[in-house]
């Protein structure tokens, strides 16, 4: 106990040595918080973004489907399945949909289009699709219309009102033939949906391509990103082995790859300001232990030993670090917090670009409990790292030679 | 009977291009009782001597025995548990734990020891009444003066139950009433408790307190003799 008492009065002998090591320390909480709640924050609206317009956190499939897109592999969805997933807590909502290909035709034109049969309701609760709508209405439960891409539109030189011809095949090898009227033109983030892309209702498309009862995928929204495979799991229960229940991991791994790419690049910058970090504080360890060498030489000719006096010199770099830790978390706290609130707005030709990829063009935060654990875990072992260095010093020093200086 | 033997103390120093001898062929004994003054110019190897028979630091060539152990044959960490159980120290420049007390600052080596708190409370209020400081004991070392914290420093020297005290240059620091106060109070333990006190000075009031004075001069003994007062 002694020791303790020993090294908190020490800390507060030399304030300004103590307040210095500390400000290191809790400057380099503050940073690493900031930089780290833009980067994740940046990942979390992408994957949000994303996943709404597409495929969800979750989706259930007929097995293999997601390996081979045919409709052979479509999979029948009751009502009783569908309110039993949407009542899952953690779930916000959930899309039924068909999703497959046909050719459109247009007077002499002819283009091969992406066809989503969907649940207009439950696609504008999950991504507001409704209100991508530039011109004509939103496709609405009982519609026999279709929704079509601005682009795809523009190629097809079709106008709200006009009609267009499907050919396809349906189920079982069913050949899937209709006229859809246009009931309105959407704007679609990426130019290549934007070009392809044409929404019927879910009974229309099931009609169409000779499928009633069936969907080709379920998709689940969650409300907390961290619990998308304890949620997969409960999903998974309440389907057979006749089903998939995959994660967006599995559906799209080329976001993923693109954000663990991009998220490697930014931890090596972010080792690269650790570094930096550990070097600041290192230096002002440095100073420390200098200035301190004559008094520890004295403690150790009196009887004091070194481990004894190395474990004291340890509390106190462990009171710096978690003073400087726990002070830079508790100032970041409400900053992260109004940030969240109130995200950067990307303006500019960044902006622009930005917006059309379907995304708000802000610079958004994350703030949440791990993001603080980690970050404070990591500084706080920086500093533990660099109280080595006293711990060294003290078992090198040479009294004769100190006590003589 | 001899509490410290010198037995052809050498020591070299080869820090430098060139080696420095700081001493050579020292040889002398230490008996119970003793009140010794090391004198010597600057330079003349009085600190390096009273820092080889601390056990602070080790000679090139010979040997030092206290109470019959010999220490070179004990390793760093002995070294140290062994002066914390048989040696106390003055330093020049006080050297107390700033952030204890003068209490604290004499019950700490006690409390290296591991001796009962009881005991601890008991012994630092003797000591501290013994170099008459009781009403200074919740003190901080910067609430003292010079001479009041090398009382306080020769407390903590004698808290352990020390074979004998090393002091180097104890009075170097004071002015002429805390040295000469210093010197009596040092001398009444040394005849009260029996304590050997070996101290380095080359301050006239101090070596003429002593009984028996050892001259350095380039780090060999030039005359060791009893004082006549």
């Amino acid at each position: 106990m002694i020791y303790v008492q020993m090294a908190w009065a020490n800390l507060w002998r030399n304030k300004n040595r103590t307040l210095i090591t500390v400000s290191s320390v809790f400057f380099a909480v503050v940073l690493v918080l900031f930089i780290r709640s833009m980067k994740l924050g940046s990942y979390n609206h992408i994957i949000t973004n994303t996943l709404s317009l597409y495929t969800g956190f979750i989706q259930v499939q007929g097995k293999g489907f997601n390996d081979t897109k045919s409709l052979e592999n479509s999979m029948a969805l009751s009502d009783t399945q569908l309110m039993s997933v949407k009542s899952i807590n953690e779930v916000t909502s959930v899309v039924p949909r068909i999703e497959s290909f046909a050719l459109a035709s247009v007077k002499n034109r002819t283009e091969g289009v992406s066809v989503t049969g969907t649940d207009p309701k439950a696609e504008a609760a999950m991504n507001g699709l409704n209100g991508r709508v530039t011109n004509g209405k939103y496709l609405d439960p009982h519609s026999k219309g279709a929704l079509v891409g601005e682009g795809l539109a523009r190629r097809l030189n079709v106008l709200v009102g006009d009609t267009l011809v499907l050919l396809s095949q349906g189920y079982y090898g069913m050949s899937a033939a209709g006229i859809f009227a246009v009931e309105g033109i959407i704007r679609l983030p990426l130019p290549d949906l934007d070009n392809s892309m044409l929404y019927l209702t879910l009974p229309t498309a099931q009609w169409f391509l000779s499928m009633q009862g069936r969907v080709t995928s379920l998709a689940v929204m969650i409300e907390n990103p961290d619990k998308e495979n304890q949620v997969a799991a409960k999903v998974r229960k309440l389907f057979s082995d006749n089903y998939d229940v995959l994660t967006w991991r599995e559906l799209i791994p080329d976001l993923l790859q693109g954000i663990e790419f991009s998220n490697a690049s930014g931890i090596i910058m972010l080792s690269i300001l650790y570094l930096v970090i550990a070097f600041g504080i290192f230096g002002t360890v440095i100073m420390m232990t200098a200035e301190r060498r004559r008094e520890f030489s004295i403690m150790i000719s009196i009887g004091m030993k070194p481990k004894q006096l190395s474990f004291m010199v340890f509390i106190e770099t462990v009171v710096i670090a978690m003073l400087g830790a726990v002070s830079g978390a508790v100032a970041s706290l409400p900053v992260l917090l109004y940030m969240k609130a109130n995200p950067i707005p990307l303006s500019g030709q960044l902006g622009k670009t930005t917006l059309q990829y379907g995304f708000e063009p802000i610079l958004p935060f994350l703030v949440s409990a791990s993001l603080f654990v980690h970050q404070g875990v990591v500084v706080f072992v920086i500093a533990l790292m660099v109280s080595m260095y006293p711990l060294w010093s003290i078992n090198r020093i040479n009294i004769s030679d100190e006590l003589r200086a | 009977m001899a509490v410290i033997q010198a037995l052809n103390l050498t020591k070299v120093y080869n820090e430098s291009e060139v080696p420095v001898r700081a001493l050579h062929n020292i040889n002398f004994e230490v008996t119970d009782g003793e009140f010794t003054a090391i004198v010597g110019p600057s330079g003349s190897g009085k600190s390096t001597l009273l820092h080889i028979l601390g056990g602070l630091d080790r000679p090139s060539e010979g040997k030092v025995t206290v109470g019959g152990v010999n220490l070179n044959l004990l390793s760093s960490t002995k070294l140290i548990e062994f002066r914390l159980f048989n040696i106390g120290f003055v330093f020049q420049a006080f050297n107390l734990i700033p952030v204890l007390t003068a209490r604290e600052n004499v019950e700490f080596i006690m409390l290296l020891q591991k001796r009962s708190a009881q005991e601890r409370i008991k012994r630092g209020q003797e000591l501290l009444d013994a170099v008459g400081l009781s009403n200074r004991a919740d003190h901080r070392p910067v609430q003292l003066s010079g001479g009041e914290q090398q009382r306080v420093a020769v407390a903590r020297a004698l808290a352990s139950r020390p074979k004998f005290v090393l002091a180097d240059e104890p009075t170097a620091n004071l002015d002429s009433k805390a040295a000469g106060n210093l010197l009596s109070i040092m001398s009444d333990l040394n005849k009260k408790l029996g304590t050997v006190f070996l101290f380095s000075t080359h301050d006239e009031r101090v070596i003429h307190r002593a009984r028996r004075v050892i001259t350095l001069r380039d780090g060999e003994i030039e005359s060791d003799k009893n004082n006549s007062r």
